[in-house]
C-alpha cells in the first residue's frame, strides 16, 4: 500500500470499495422507495439471454480492460471483502428480521430477496466473482485449480439460482384416494395446471410409541424434569411425583365402550393406556389418552396440581403410493416420503403432508410438485464446491512449514 | 444409556484433567510427551466407547439434541488439540482445547436434559451424519481459532508482545472453514431431498451464511497479508460470535422462531 496515496486514487483500496457497497445499498433503496417496485424474476429464454451476455460482458472486461485501473479494482481483494460484507450484512438483516415473501415493495427489510438493494448486492458480488476466476484462469495451473474449484463454483451456484429462479416451479397439490387430482395451487394460492395428475393409492404411515408425561395443571405444561416414558408395552415401570407407576394394557388405536379401551382398528381411534400407581399403601388406577372428537382425553391426577397424560403418538415415517396421468397418456407408478422424492416427467414429487386426525385412515395426501431446470447448473457449482474445499485442508496441512 | 454417562464422563475428566497440566511439559522429553498422549488418547477412547454405545442403544445417531451434541465438541476439540500438540508443540493450546472438551462434558454433567428415540421424518436422511459431523469439525477448529485470536489479542492489548498468531490461525480457520463448505453443501443437497429446494433463506441457513461470510471475510483479508493483525484478530473473533448465535442464540432469537431446524433439547 502506498502511503502518499490519496482517497479515491487509484487503487482503490478496503476504504473505497465499502463506500461503493454502501453506495449500492442506498442506491436500491432509493429506487425501491421511489418505484416502489420490486426485482423482476425472468423465465426462459430471457434469463439466459440475460446470463450469457454478463458473462460475455465480463470476459470482454476483463480481456479488452485489464489495463483499466477501475477494472483491475474489480477482481481485487479490497473490491472482494466489500462485496462480501454487503452482502453478509443483508443476510445479517434476514437473520434478524422475519422475512415474508408476501411484504409490500416499500417494507424493504421484511422482504430482502426481492429488493434491489439484493439485486445490486448480488450482482456486486457476481461481477467481483466473476471478475476474479478469469483473470486467475490464466495460467490454468494445479494453484489456480483449487482456487477456480472454490471461486467458479460459488459463482456458478449463485449464478445459476439466481438467473434460474424465474424457471422455478413450485406446487402444492392435495392427492385424494382414487381420484386423479390435474389441479394444484402455486405459491401465491392460485390455482394451476401442472400438466400432470397424481392419483393417491395408498397412504401408510408409522407411529413411535406415545408418551406418557406428567402435567402441571396450575402451570399449564408438562413438567419438564420428568422424563416422557414411551409407551410401547405393558409392564413398564417408573416414579412419577412419589408414585410408583406400571403400565397394564396399552392400545396403538382404541375406543372406550363403557369407560373401558377395546383395540379398534380404524378412524377415530386414540392410543390409550391403563396406569396402576402405588404410593404409601394408596392405590390409583385408570385410563389415560389423548382426546379427540370421540374420546374425550382421560388423565390420571397423581395429586392436586399433578397428572398423568399421554401424548399423541409422532409419525415416524409415512408415505404415498402414486399413480401418475401425463397429458401424453403415460402412466408411472411410485411412491414418495420425506426424504424420498419421485422423479416424474421432469417433475420433482415430494411428500408434504397428511390429514394428521385421520392418521392411517387418512384419504387425502399433500404432495408438492417441484421443476427447477437450472438444478443441473447448481449441483455442477456445488460439486465444484466440495473439491474447492478439500483443497483447504491441504493448505491447513502447509502451516508447519510456514512455521519455521 | 445416558444414566451411564456420568461413568465415562467422570473417566473422561480423570484422564483429561492431568493432561491439561502435562502437555505444559509436552516439550521437555519423551516420557513427558507419552505420558500426555496416552492421557488425551484415553479420554478419546471414552468418549468414543460412550458414543458408539449411545447410538447402538438409541436406534439413530446421537446428533440430534444440543445434549448429544455437546458429547461430539467434547470428542473434537481436544483432538484438534491433540494434532496441534503433535505438529507445534503448543502445549497451552492443547490445555486449553481439552479445558473446552471438559466443559462441554460437564455442561452434560450438570444438565441432563430430556432424550428420547424419536427421529422426526425429515431427519431420517443419509445426509444426516455428514452433515452434522462436519459442521461440529468445524465448529470444532474455528472454536480453536477463538481461542488463538482471543490469546493474540490478550498479547496485544496486555503484553504488548508482538507475537505472531496469525499463521496458526489461519491453519485452523482454512480447515475449520473448509468444514463450513461441506456443511453447507451437504445441507444445501439435503435440503432439496428433503424439502424441495436447496436454499431456503430458513434462519439457521441464514445465519450459517452469515458465519461462513465472516470467515471468508477474514481470509480474504489474511491474503493480503494486512499488517495490522489486531483487526484481522477483531474479525475472527467476531466470527465466532456469529458462529455462536448460529449454533444456539438462534433458538432465543424471534426471528428465527419459525425455523424449521429447531429440533429442541
Amino acid at each position: 500500500m502506498n502511503a502518499t496515496r490519496k482517497f479515491w486514487q487509484f487503487p482503490w483500496s478496503f476504504g473505497e470499495s465499502l463506500l461503493i457497497s454502501a453506495a449500492l445499498f442506498v442506491t436500491g433503496w432509493m429506487i425501491q422507495s421511489v418505484t416502489g417496485s420490486q426485482i423482476p424474476a425472468p423465465s426462459f429464454p430471457v434469463n439466459l439471454y440475460m446470463l450469457l451476455g454478463y458473462m460475455l460482458l465480463l470476459v470482454l472486461l476483463q480481456g479488452f480492460g485489464s489495463k483499466v485501473k477501475m477494472i483491475q479494482w474489480l477482481s481485487s481483494v479490497p473490491a472482494a471483502v466489500a462485496s462480501i460484507t454487503l452482502f453478509g450484512g443483508l443476510s445479517l438483516v434476514m437473520g434478524l428480521v422475519v422475512q415474508s415473501p408476501r411484504a409490500a415493495p416499500e417494507d424493504i427489510f421484511h422482504n430482502i430477496t426481492a429488493s434491489w438493494i439484493y439485486l445490486f448486492s448480488l450482482m456486486f458480488l457476481l461481477t467481483v466473482l466473476g471478475m476474479t476466476v478469469i483473470r486467475r484462469s490464466r495460467p490454468f495451473n494445479g494453484r489456480n485449480l483449487w482456487f477456480l474449484l472454490n471461486h467458479l463454483g460459488l459463482w456458478v451456484v449463485l449464478a445459476g439460482a439466481a438467473f434460474g429462479a424465474g424457471d422455478i416451479n413450485r406446487y402444492m397439490m392435495e392427492t385424494r384416494l382414487n381420484e386423479p387430482v390435474w389441479l394444484a395451487s402455486d405459491e401465491q394460492g392460485r390455482s394451476v395446471e401442472p400438466g400432470i395428475a397424481i392419483e393417491l393409492q395408498r397412504f401408510t404411515v408409522d407411529y413411535f410409541a406415545p408418551e406418557i408425561l406428567l402435567y402441571d395443571t396450575k402451570a399449564r405444561k408438562p413438567v419438564e424434569k420428568f422424563k416422557p416414558v414411551p409407551a410401547d408395552s405393558a409392564g413398564i415401570s417408573f416414579s412419577a411425583g412419589g408414585w410408583q407407576v406400571t403400565t397394564g394394557e396399552v392400545h396403538r388405536s382404541a375406543v372406550a365402550v363403557n369407560e373401558v379401551f377395546r383395540p379398534f382398528n380404524g378412524p377415530g381411534g386414540v392410543p390409550a393406556v391403563f396406569l396402576k400407581a402405588v404410593k404409601d399403601g394408596a392405590n390409583l388406577e385408570g385410563w389415560i389418552n389423548p382426546g379427540n372428537e370421540i374420546n374425550p382425553e382421560r388423565y390420571l391426577m397423581l395429586d392436586d396440581t399433578q397428572g398423568l397424560v399421554l401424548s399423541f403418538p409422532k409419525p415416524k415415517y409415512y408415505r404415498s403410493d402414486i399413480k401418475v396421468y401425463s397429458k401424453t397418456g403415460n402412466t408411472y407408478r411410485d411412491s414418495v416420503a420425506v426424504n424420498e422424492p419421485a422423479y416424474i416427467e421432469g417433475w420433482r414429487i415430494y411428500q408434504v403432508s397428511y390429514d394428521d386426525a385421520m392418521g392411517a385412515w387418512s384419504q387425502t395426501s399433500t404432495v408438492e410438485l417441484n421443476r427447477d431446470p437450472w438444478l443441473p447448473v447448481v449441483y455442477a457449482g456445488l460439486f465444484m464446491m466440495i473439491a474447492g474445499a478439500l483443497s483447504l485442508f491441504f493448505r491447513g496441512i502447509r502451516w508447519k512449514g510456514q512455521q519455521s | 444409556m445416558w444414566q451411564y454417562y456420568h461413568l465415562f464422563s467422570w473417566a473422561t475428566l480423570a484422564v483429561w484433567i492431568p493432561a491439561m497440566v502435562t502437555v505444559w511439559f509436552y516439550e521437555k522429553s519423551l516420557r513427558w510427551r507419552l505420558l500426555s498422549d496416552v492421557l488425551m488418547l484415553s479420554g478419546v477412547v471414552f468418549l468414543s466407547l460412550f458414543i458408539t454405545l449411545m447410538w447402538a442403544d438409541l436406534g439413530r445417531p446421537p446428533l440430534r439434541t444440543l445434549g448429544e451434541t455437546r458429547l461430539w465438541y467434547a470428542l473434537f476439540l481436544p483432538l484438534v488439540g491433540f494434532v496441534v500438540v503433535k505438529r507445534n508443540r503448543y502445549g497451552w493450546f492443547a490445555s486449553y482445547s481439552l479445558l473446552m472438551g471438559l466443559v462441554f462434558l460437564l455442561i452434560n454433567l450438570l444438565k441432563p436434559e430430556i432424550h428420547d428415540k424419536t427421529l422426526m421424518p425429515a431427519l431420517q436422511s443419509v445426509w444426516f451424519v455428514p452433515h452434522v459431523i462436519v459442521y461440529i469439525a468445524g465448529y470444532s477448529f474455528l472454536g480453536a481459532s477463538a481461542l488463538v485470536s482471543t490469546v493474540g489479542l490478550y498479547y496485544r492489548y496486555f503484553r504488548r508482545k508482538s507475537h505472531d498468531f496469525g499463521g496458526m490461525a489461519d491453519t485452523l480457520v482454512y480447515s475449520g472453514f473448509g468444514f463450513l463448505t461441506l456443511g453447507l453443501v451437504f445441507g444445501g443437497l439435503w435440503a432439496k431431498q428433503a424439502w424441495g429446494h436447496y436454499w431456503t433463506w430458513d434462519p439457521k441457513e441464514t445465519w450459517a451464511l452469515i458465519t461462513w461470510l465472516a470467515y471468508m471475510v477474514y481470509i480474504h483479508l489474511r491474503y493480503t497479508r494486512l499488517r495490522n493483525q489486531t483487526t484481522t484478530l477483531w474479525i475472527l473473533s467476531v466470527a465466532f460470535l456469529l458462529l455462536l448465535v448460529c449454533w444456539f442464540g438462534i433458538n432465543y432469537l424471534p426471528a428465527a422462531q419459525n425455523s424449521v431446524h429447531l429440533y429442541g433439547g
